[in-house]
């Protein structure tokens, strides 16, 4: 029997191990990768360039990063007031038989494939925005709505936990005071699912920033800085998308370097996340 | 009784569902006195407390029949206002629910609440309220530090401020000491004693001592009856009712 455990456990420990495993390689893969023409072209260069133009060998993919935050904070704007206020609906203010029927179906949008979003947006979306508020409708604009429904589901559902786990005794207090529903919510229920609420924001964030298929159908993909929110716009994971296929060279580290900038915001982001979720948010 | 009498109960009853928890209680709560209730657990004394100020209304399945009346008014009646009636009507809970805000703000909000908004009349009801409750000394170089840092006994006291800042007439507590240490229960039962010139209390206690000390009436409770009220005194040195001398002598419940 104890040999039986011994073995088990072992087995588990592999199992585990492997998972570490092939994070790490991916990770040593991309940095073998990429920083060579980091290197190359200068760290300060290759982030802070405005150019990128692979068939003349310049490489700078500021745009790029410019790019993924408009899009991803665009994505925020759209999506954390809906999917807060849904949260919030759903966890105090819906009958329990709505609840059991919305939360599910808002979950549900996380499993729609990214390519069916990105062509909702590219036959509805796209030539709305052409049509009513002008430009090529390819744009950051597009990119956000499309960005900001794909994360609902992250920031309703993580924000619902939180507010479910506020103790009832707050909400008693709150109410025996005289306060309103609303004004429990406000004064003492969100202060309250803060730190919740905060990590569903940096979640849907790393979910915004490393969305790829939608983005590439709705946004456009020109390799500039965009000047307005009707302009479209290229963002640091499409780059990689849209080009690998015929790389090569320095052409292909640079792809791979654009994926090692990636890979650090998303890194940064979830310690964040996790320091967040811990509750060590000081006042 | 010769003191005016704050709420008056006609024959309350409340069901949960298809259970009965309180049985057709009558009874009046005299003005600027303190009034224990006692009773074994689930003998509805929780459940009467907050039908005080309503704060059943919050659970699903329960229906009231009965009449409440607070200075002679029907809190039930259809007109009647559950915010206004919970700012006349305060309660401190069980455990002590600080808010995971600042000290300042778990008083404030209170009085926030009740639509307060200018910062000098919030700094000084704080104050005030905070003083009334003896913690003004201990916090007030920590104003604006974490509620949570202070001690449950500390909370407890916080969240009775936050009630007094919200200017009530009645005061109802439901077992505000079974989460306190013996030093800390009695912090509250002092301050107890000193709030009762001002407001009506009602305290619901487990803790046959802590009625006979810190009450002048009392109201035994027994599923869901009222079995036995009055002096404090009579009912626990010659009750009329054998089975309030079984319970306050320690051999029921």
């Amino acid at each position: 029997m104890r040999f039986k455990e011994k073995v088990i456990e072992k087995l588990l420990l592999v199992t585990a191990l492997s998972a570490i495993g092939v994070l790490a390689l991916i990770i040593i893969f991309i940095f073998k990768e990429g920083s060579p023409i980091m290197v190359k072209v200068g760290i300060p260069h290759f982030i802070l360039g405005e150019k990128w133009s692979p068939s003349k060998g310049i490489f700078g993919i500021l745009p790029m990063i410019v790019g993924s935050i408009w899009v991803t904070v665009g994505a925020l704007v759209v999506g954390l007031p809906l999917g807060l206020g849904c949260a919030i609906f759903l966890a105090e203010m819906a009958p329990a038989r709505a609840g059991m029927v919305l939360k599910p179906a808002v979950e549900l949008l996380a499993g729609i494939p990214s390519v069916v979003y990105g062509f909702i947006g590219l036959v509805v979306l796209v030539p709305f925005i052409r049509n009513v508020l002008g430009g090529p409708g390819f744009s950051v604009l597009a990119s956000a709505i499309v960005l900001g429904i794909m994360i609902l589901p992250t920031i309703t559902s993580i924000s619902f936990d939180a507010l479910k786990a506020v103790p009832k005794a707050y909400r008693d207090g709150m109410l025996a005071l005289g306060a309103t529903r609303w004004q429990t919510i406000r004064m003492v229920l969100l202060p309250a699912a803060k730190p919740g609420i905060v990590a569903a924001v940096i979640l849907g964030m790393g979910r915004a920033i490393g969305e790829t298929m939608a983005v590439i159908m709705v946004a456009g993909n020109a390799t500039i800085i965009p000047t307005s929110i009707l302009a479209p716009v290229r963002t640091l994971t499409s780059n990689i998308a849209l080009e690998m296929g015929y790389a090569a060279g320095d052409h292909r580290q640079a792809l791979f370097a654009t994926g090692v900038i990636l890979f650090v915001i998303i890194a940064i982001l979830n310690l964040l996340a996790r320091w967040v979720a811990a509750g060590r948010v000081s006042e | 009784m010769q003191r005016g009498n704050k709420i008056d109960i006609q024959d309350l009853n409340l069901y949960y569902g298809n259970m009965q928890a309180l049985k057709g209680i009558s009874m009046s709560f005299p003005a600027n006195a303190i009034t224990a209730l006692i009773g074994p657990s689930g003998c509805g004394k929780s459940t009467f407390l907050r039908c005080l100020n309503r704060m059943n209304d919050v659970i699903p399945g329960v229906r009231i029949t009965g009449r409440v009346l607070l200075d002679g008014k029907d809190i039930y009646a259809p007109d009647s206002d559950v915010i206004e009636l919970r700012k006349r009507v305060g309660m401190v809970f069980q455990r002590p629910a600080a808010f995971p805000l600042s000290i300042y703000e778990n008083v404030a909000c209170a009085a926030r609440v009740h639509g307060v908004r200018d910062r000098a009349t919030l700094d000084e009801l704080v104050e005030k309220s905070l003083m009334g409750v003896g913690l003004w000394d201990e916090v007030r170089d920590k104003l604006h530090k974490s509620a949570l840092g202070l001690s449950l006994g500390q909370q407890q006291q916080l969240c009775i401020a936050r009630v007094v800042a919200t200017g009530p007439e009645v005061i109802l507590l439901d077992e505000p000491c079974s989460a306190l240490d013996p030093a800390s229960t009695l912090r509250i039962e002092d301050l107890i004693r000193r709030l009762e010139e001002r407001y009506t209390i009602i305290i619901v206690t487990h803790n046959m001592q802590q009625a006979a000390r810190a009450s002048d009436y009392t109201a035994f409770m027994l599923n869901g009856e009222l079995i036995e009220y009055g002096r404090t005194g009579d009912v626990f040195t010659s009750p009329r009712d054998p089975r309030t001398e079984s319970y306050v002598t320690g051999r029921l419940g």
